[in-house]
């Protein structure tokens, strides 16, 4: 009454190389620590050049070593897309507010929350008395 | 009748996506979101998506969808606003 241990398919099929055992790994990890990857490389994967780069990789790993790491590597690559940090101010493009630069002040709330904008809309508070 | 299996799980990821992880507004339940801040759970659920897809290419994609939903959706609750 011996029973045989069977490993799951995926390990006895696909990870019989120790490179794409390694890479399945890197993938893994890239995926769980998604959101303590560096901002630079982020905003590369957010680029023209890094979103081609990214698909092309995913379609390659697909042909070269089957849907399951292609499924990891694209989401590794959508996790890194979506946490790229974009800095479109809300009034870009135009219209009737014009943009200033900020001069290395801050209100207060931005202080707080520990904002550091780039572009302001109003750099003027106007103010009134009270009245009855 | 691993194929009503399969059909079973599937419907049942299907149930858990439409209205639970595609939904951002929805509020995970506070467990999930306790547990995600361990690193060791997130590495739990991809191994998980692993046997799923071995197992199943349909199961696999729609296991992908929904934990691609819930990291992308704790990666974003979690961070500071000024990174946002």
């Amino acid at each position: 009454m011996s029973q045989t241990l069977t490993l799951p398919s995926f390990l006895t099929e696909q990870l019989d190389s120790p490179y794409r055992l390694m890479f399945g790994v890197i993938l893994i990890l890239t995926i769980v620590y998604a959101p303590i990857i560096s901002g630079e490389i982020r905003s590369f994967a957010d680029s023209v050049l890094g979103r081609v780069f990214g698909i092309g990789m995913v379609y390659a790993v697909v042909q070269s070593m089957g849907w399951v790491y292609g499924l990891l590597t694209a989401m590794a690559f959508l996790l890194l897309l979506n946490g790229a940090h974009r800095t479109i101010e809300g009034f870009d493009g135009g219209g009737t507010v014009s943009e200033k630069k900020t001069v290395n002040k801050q209100w207060f709330v931005e202080s707080i929350l520990g904002e550091k904008p780039k572009k302001i809309a109003v750099d003027q508070i106007m103010t009134s008395t009270t009245k009855d | 009748m691993d194929g009503v299996f399969r059909a079973i799980i599937v419907l049942m990821i299907i149930a858990f996506i439409v209205p639970y992880s595609s939904v951002f507004e929805e509020e995970y339940h506070s467990k999930l979101a306790h547990l995600y801040t361990y690193p060791w759970w997130r590495i739990l659920i991809v191994l998980l998506l692993l046997a799923g897809a071995s197992w199943c290419p349909r199961v696999g994609i729609l296991l992908a969808l929904v934990v691609f939903f819930y990291l992308s959706d704790m990666n974003l609750l979690i961070s500071p606003l000024p990174n946002l």
